[in-house]
């Protein structure tokens, strides 16, 4: 449930896109997420819908001229008379709207990974390597563990790692000088269906994700303008032991909550065929 | 309900809880067996007791009640030895667990961590030289260390983080960087412990980016904290990195921490100091309050600290002693002997009246909505600061006008939900308005620092003119000088 590009798709009408481009995040799991976005300014989905929906650089849309549309489609006047107290047209709000999209995004669960089922005690679930990858996830020499915590493997908080980029991240939204280059934890759930990675889409790979952190992240870059974590650092491990944790982050994979694409929608638009095929695996930028 | 299905119920809901049968299995490994063979197969609730010997592991103990019991016969117990090639002794996810009888070194990462484990026993393990902590119990509750001796950590031999409920007894820790170390952790117990020869001995203090964020009523006594003058060789860009040398007892943002009956001596650069999380690291996280408040000082023995201070704490207080404050933070209070050494800000008696178990004030951080009167009205709110009215699917007034430093108040009188979200036309921004939906009778506050036209809207009624475009309009404040 992402789009599997570096940064999110401009909108063709207008040709402008954002000052910061930012990488789509997955939708898996956004249910247990406290707050939404890479800078995590939306208090829940129904807030954060309205961002893309209405961003000149994203979707564009005029809420007006929207809920016209809706309202002008028989189907929809139904599906929402059905789903919503309030009768007839009155039903296709805004808020409405907002209320059937985060409701569909919180059905998007991920939590049966080969992974969870060794935790659960199937003992032959992960591989040996993938063991080992899970012992150097949780260790304090890599302390990956610190900020992915198990079992939703995010925490609800912005932190700097030192990514190379202008984006102010939080300090765009608070003003907060010293959180420049702050964004949000990630979840790794099904990390290895969401290539390319960070909040810019600027490493396309796990193997270069677990290169950036080993070598100390933003610390080692130079990176001055972002406080980076006191967590991050660089740490030494052997090339195989790299592999072994990437072995480990593709054992959280579960897509088996991934819902069936209709064949049509009751607006008539063409249902894109990305939807119904398989997970993009790791597209570079 | 009859007494004995109640019986059953209680039989069965601890035979869930602890997952083990009344009588545990025992496993025994000898020496040139590996351990986390054992481990793999011992069911929930196993003892695996551990015969003397070399063993070169790394263990992971993640099912439940797990207890890895050293054989101790003597001087010989059981050798866990990374050889500097691994990476931790052990990490431990299953709650509770268990260890002891076990030497445990040369290890890159940490001797043992137990991480959101529920009930933590760690005891008569000798630690040395195992990466950047002796035992790590992060994120972790219902935790006891005690009995271990800890040597030559790079970062703090036993370091409690972001936990709840912790006892730090009975251990002998030296030579590490950080001795003991509470963070953002409530409720710990740190007494009976002999600390010397470290970077500084024991510390109860907040971090940012962390979940918890708090480090409450740490109480620290009857400890030995002696001559921590080592030089610190942690990871100088590391937090940790930065101590100075010659700290015998810290408070650095912790609340409600009480320091007594420890001896202190020794301690070159302060005995005992309470300072708040530098600015430099607190301003990454502004939920977390940096300041150490209501700390008690109680009798302490203190003498011969302060004597050579770090050149950089020399500088910033001018003085050191016994007993340094840097002058922030509330209700913080001491009960030295007189002849005890001051430095930095002279703090205020205890006294009698106060009591280290008095009511804690809440945390000040973060607006907390589930504080709010349950009958907020336009007009008790009216009376504490300018109010917008969302009520007939409109702001009033649609325009304000107020000076910088005012707080808004918007509260919502209308059956249907809106929000409070910065924006322009009808295109949402992210700042500096971002209410949650409210729904009749919530209210949202921000308090308007810069001056300046604040556009706004309803992000469900943006289909709406009444509900965007609306605008607080921010004038300069009323300096002193200024007339009404």
């Amino acid at each position: 449930m992402t789009d599997g590009r570096r940064t999110a798709l401009p909108l063709d009408a207008h040709g402008s896109v954002p000052s910061f481009p930012r990488n789509t995040p997955t939708l898996y799991n956004v249910a247990l997420r406290e707050r939404l976005f890479w800078d995590r300014r939306a208090p829940s989905l129904e807030v954060q819908a309205f961002g893309p929906l209405f961003s000149p650089v994203e979707m564009g849309a005029d809420p007006t001229a929207l809920l016209a549309r809706l309202r002008g489609t028989p189907e929809y006047v139904r599906l929402f008379d059905e789903a919503f107290d309030e009768a007839g047209e009155v039903a296709v709000s805004l808020e409405n709207l907002a209320s059937a999209l985060a409701s569909f995004e919180r059905t998007l669960v991920s939590a049966d990974s080969r992974y969870d089922r060794w935790a659960s005690g199937e003992r032959d679930a992960l591989d040996a390597a993938e063991l080992r990858g899970l012992q150097l996830f949780r260790s304090l020499n890599t302390r990956c563990f610190e900020c992915h915590r198990p079992p939703t493997f995010d925490t609800p908080l912005a932190l700097g790692i030192g990514v190379v980029s202008d984006d102010p991240g939080v300090a765009g939204v608070t003003g907060n000088r010293a959180r420049f280059g702050h964004f949000a934890v990630p979840s790794l759930r099904n990390v290895a269906q969401t290539a390319p990675y960070m909040h810019d889409g600027s490493i396309g790979t796990l193997e270069e994700v677990v290169d950036f952190y080993r070598k100390g992240g933003g610390r080692s870059l130079g990176v001055e303008r972002v406080r980076v974590n006191s967590h991050i650092r660089a740490f030494d491990i052997a090339d195989s032991e790299a592999a072994d944790l990437v072995a480990f982050l593709r054992a959280l994979t579960d897509e088996s909550g991934r819902p069936v694409a209709p064949d049509a929608v009751p607006s008539g638009l063409v249902v894109p065929s990305a939807m119904s095929a398989s997970g993009v695996e790791e597209v570079r930028p | 309900m009859n007494t004995r299905l109640i019986s059953v119920f209680v039989w069965s809901l601890g035979f869930a809880v602890l997952g083990t049968p009344s009588r545990a299995d025992v496993i025994r490994v000898a020496s040139g067996e590996s351990i986390a063979a054992a481990i793999e197969v011992a069911p929930a609730g196993s003892v695996i007791e551990v015969e003397p010997g070399l063993y070169h592991e790394a263990l992971i103990v993640d099912r439940g009640g797990i207890t890895l019991r050293g054989l101790v016969r003597g001087s010989q117990r059981p050798v866990l030895d990374g050889k500097g090639e691994l990476n931790d002794g052990v990490i431990a996810t299953g709650s509770p667990f268990a260890m002891t009888g076990f030497e445990i070194r040369h290890y890159k990462g940490n001797g043992v961590t137990t991480q959101g484990v529920d009930g933590v026993f760690l005891s008569d393990l000798v630690v040395d030289d195992a990466g950047l902590y002796g035992v790590y119990p992060v994120q972790s509750r219902n935790i006891e260390v005690t009995h271990c001796t800890i040597t030559r950590i790079r970062d703090a031999g036993i370091y409690v983080g972001e936990s709840n409920r912790a006892l730090v007894a009975y251990n002998e820790v030296h030579r590490n960087v950080a001795g003991i170390e509470i963070e953002n952790t409530n409720d710990a117990l740190v007494h009976d412990n002999l600390v010397y020869d470290n970077t500084a001995g024991i510390l109860a203090f907040v971090l940012p980016g962390k979940v918890q964020k708090e480090g409450l009523r740490t109480r620290i006594f009857r400890n030995w904290s002696l001559r921590n003058n080592r030089e610190n060789f942690g990871d100088p860009d590391s937090i940790v990195g930065a101590l100075p040398y010659g700290l015998g007892l810290m408070v650095m943002g912790a609340d409600d921490t009480v320091l007594e009956d420890n001896w202190v001596k020794d301690n070159v650069t302060a005995g005992i100091s309470i300072v708040r999380l530098a600015e430099s690291d607190s301003a990454k996280d502004p939920a977390l309050e940096p300041f150490s408040d209501r700390t008690r000082v109680g009798f302490n023995f203190v003498s011969g600290n302060g004597l050579a201070p770090h050149p950089e704490v020399l500088e910033v207080y001018g003085a050191s002693g016994d007993l340094v404050w840097d002058g922030t933070g509330a209700d913080n209070c001491e009960d030295l002997p007189d002849q005890a050494v001051r430095g930095g800000e002279p703090l205020e008696r205890c006294g009698e009246s106060e009591s280290p178990g008095k009511a804690v004030a809440p945390s000040a951080a973060g607006e907390n909505r589930a504080t709010l009167p349950a009958a907020t009205t336009y007009e008790a709110l009216a009376a504490e600061g300018p109010v917008v009215r969302i009520r007939g699917m409109r702001f009033e007034p649609h325009v304000l006008k107020i000076r910088a430093g005012e707080t808004v108040t918007w509260i919502n009188e209308d059956a249907v939900s809106h929000t409070v979200t910065s924006g322009s036309g009808t295109q949402p921004t992210s700042a500096p308005l971002g209410s949650e939906f409210l729904f009749r009778g919530d209210t949202y506050s921000h308090t308007f620092v810069q001056p300046g036209d604040y556009e706004y809207l309803c992000l469900p009624h943006l289909d709406q003119a009444p509900m965007r475009g609306a605008q607080v309009k921010v004038a300069e404040p009323i300096t002193e000088s200024g007339v009404h």
